[in-house]
Order: structure tokens, then C-alpha cells, then sequence
């Protein structure tokens, strides 16, 4: 399917979604990329699994520092129909809290806890919300332009 | 036989009458020690697959006596190989302790000697030596397979120094 072929699908189902323009200077996204409200994304992955587009496998979950804003990107593959997707979806910084997408992929599981760990997104509705890369308790989200280590026995 | 005649005048000693052997016990426990050196099967990032060359027949360090052991308790050497994060330095320093002594401890590499390229990480140890006592480093990103033969032997000559009573730091 074609990166217009899926657009007109999706927006027809979901009016809200847009695509994403790329940055000023930077090339455009070889894949079809999309933007949409952090509320919709549980329903908007639900369907794009098990509607008609199947996209079934979730190759990349991860979050971005924008400095002014927070974002976590979806990287959506099907292995049926062999067509690509990304979702962007945009988060308050001071609070960035998403829906998890782990009842939908289960791969999401393990890169929505580094995506935490990383970047302090919460994911609601995810079953085991906790740290996965960073020591025991670390403090901090080392992926934020902000952060700063604070030195301990090691350093 | 032949490192025994060759360090002859260590343990040969001659005596009114005749001759017979006065070994040094120093001598022999530390020559026993530096020629039977295993090292723990450990290794932590891409310094162990260099490590692994020496393993190997083309580098083979089982010519001076070193074996690599599956288990720490088994080991007299551990070779910290690659980037200590702070998560693993508790799990090092346990296998470390796991060990029975005399134990040795051979940092290879920049990340291990210093925290290297990852010195201004927030998740990396800033050289080994704040986990364990170090006995030997190796400089090299990753060192040649030649520099790590090479710190066997410095080891082997550090043992050689010890006495029953005094382990060199």
C-alpha cells in the first residue's frame, strides 16, 4: 500500500490524525509519518493492529527530548502487507503521560519501561511500570537535555 | 625439566659432602601459583572477544598455564574485560569475592582502567579500581591479543615477588 493509500485510509477513521511535516532543512520522511493527540493512541494502535491495515509488528518504540515538548515515536511494520508507518505523538513535558500499548503489541512492554527510564513517560494501563536499564535507584531521567548526573561512590 | 635446571641456583644448594635440594617454599608455592594462573570464563563488553583471541590457538594462553574456569570458585584471576556500569560493579565485586585466594585482578582496557570514551557517562564506573584491587592494567581500545599475553607475564613477575606472608598490593 502506498504511503497516500494509507494516509486517506487512516484519516478517514480518524480525522484528528495529521501528517507530520518535517522539519525546516531537514529531508522528508521516506515513510508515511503521522502526528496525533496522546488520547487516541490506544484506540488508534488497536485499530491499525486489527483493522484492515494489520499492522502487526511494532519494530520501535522510543522518546525524544524537543526540548520544548516531549515525543515518543512508534515504528509500525506489517509483515502481511509489507507497508511502514510512524506515529509521533506529542507530551507535555512537565507531565508527559501516555496509554500503554502493551495490550496491543506485547513488544511495546520492555521499550515503554525505557522509554520511562529514559525519558520519565509514564505509560497508564502498563503492567509492570518500572525501571529497566538504569541501576537500582537511580534517580533522574539521563535521556532529558536537563539532566544532570549527580555523583555518587563510582564517580 | 628444563625451567628446573634453568633456576637450578634458586633451589640447589650445596652442601659440605655432597649435594642435595633446598627448596625456597617462597619460590616454589609462587611458581606453582604463576604457572597454573586461571582465570573466570567473564568477560563484559567487546575487550572479552579480544580476550577470547588469546583463548584461541593462534594466541593460545594456555602455554603459560592459563585456563580459562567456569566458575569462581575454581579461579585464581579475573580479567575485567570491557566497560564496568555501575548496575554490574555490585555483580563484579560478588564474583570477585566469590573467588578464593590468592585472587588477581588484570583491568583491560580503557574502559576498565579509566571509564574510557564513557568517562562522562552517568551510568559508567570511572576505572575498576573503585570495585576491586587492581593488580595489572592493560592500555588499549581494545588491547592486541599481544598486550594481554603481556600482562600475564607482568602478573607472573608480581607473583614472583610475594612471600608466604605478605601478598604484594
Amino acid at each position: 500500500m502506498t504511503n497516500q493509500e494509507l494516509l486517506t485510509k487512516i484519516a478517514e477513521k480518524f480525522p484528528a490524525v495529521a501528517e507530520s511535516k518535517p522539519a525546516a532543512g531537514a529531508l522528508p520522511a521516506f515513510n508515511l509519518t503521522l502526528e496525533l493527540p496522546s488520547a487516541s493512541i490506544a484506540e488508534v494502535c488497536a485499530w491499525l493492529k486489527t483493522g484492515e491495515l494489520k499492522f502487526d509488528y511494532l519494530a520501535s518504540l522510543s522518546g525524544v527530548d524537543l526540548k520544548d515538548k516531549l515525543q515518543v515515536v512508534y515504528h509500525l511494520y506489517s509483515i502481511e502487507l509489507k507497508h511502514k508507518l510512524i506515529l509521533k505523538v506529542n507530551l507535555d513535558r512537565l507531565n508527559p503521560e501516555l496509554s500503554s500499548v502493551n495490550s496491543v503489541w506485547q513488544a511495546a512492554n520492555w521499550h515503554e519501561r525505557e522509554a520511562y527510564d529514559m525519558f520519565g513517560v509514564k505509560f497508564t494501563g502498563h503492567p509492570y511500570p518500572e525501571r529497566i536499564l538504569t541501576a537500582e535507584g537511580f534517580e533522574g531521567y539521563p535521556l532529558l537535555k536537563d539532566f544532570i548526573a549527580k555523583p555518587d561512590q563510582y564517580d | 625439566m628444563g625451567l628446573v635446571l634453568d633456576k637450578a641456583p634458586y633451589i640447589i644448594e650445596m652442601m659440605p659432602g655432597g649435594s642435595y635440594v633446598v627448596t625456597s617454599m617462597d619460590w616454589v608455592i609462587n611458581w606453582s601459583r604463576k604457572s597454573s594462573l586461571w582465570p573466570l570464563s567473564f568477560g563484559l563488553a567487546c575487550c572479552a572477544i579480544e580476550w577470547m583471541a588469546d583463548v584461541g590457538s593462534r594466541n593460545d594462553f594456555d602455554r603459560f598455564g592459563v585456563f580459562p574456569r567456569p566458575s569462581p570458585r575454581q579461579a585464581d584471576l579475573i580479567f575485567i574485560s570491557g566497560t564496568l556500569t555501575k548496575k554490574m560493579a555490585s555483580r563484579v565485586r560478588r564474583l570477585y569475592e566469590q573467588m578464593a585466594e590468592p585472587r588477581y585482578v588484570i583491568s583491560m582496557g580503557s574502559c576498565a582502567n579509566s571509564g574510557g570514551p564513557f568517562y562522562d557517562s552517568y551510568s559508567v564506573v570511572k576505572g575498576v579500581d573503585k570495585v576491586l584491587p587492581v593488580d595489572v592494567y592493560i592500555a588499549g581500545c581494545p588491547p592486541r591479543p599481544e598486550a594481554v599475553l603481556l600482562s600475564i607475564l607482568k602478573l607472573q613477575e608480581k607473583i614472583m615477588t610475594e612471600t608466604i606472608s605478605h601478598k604484594n598490593d
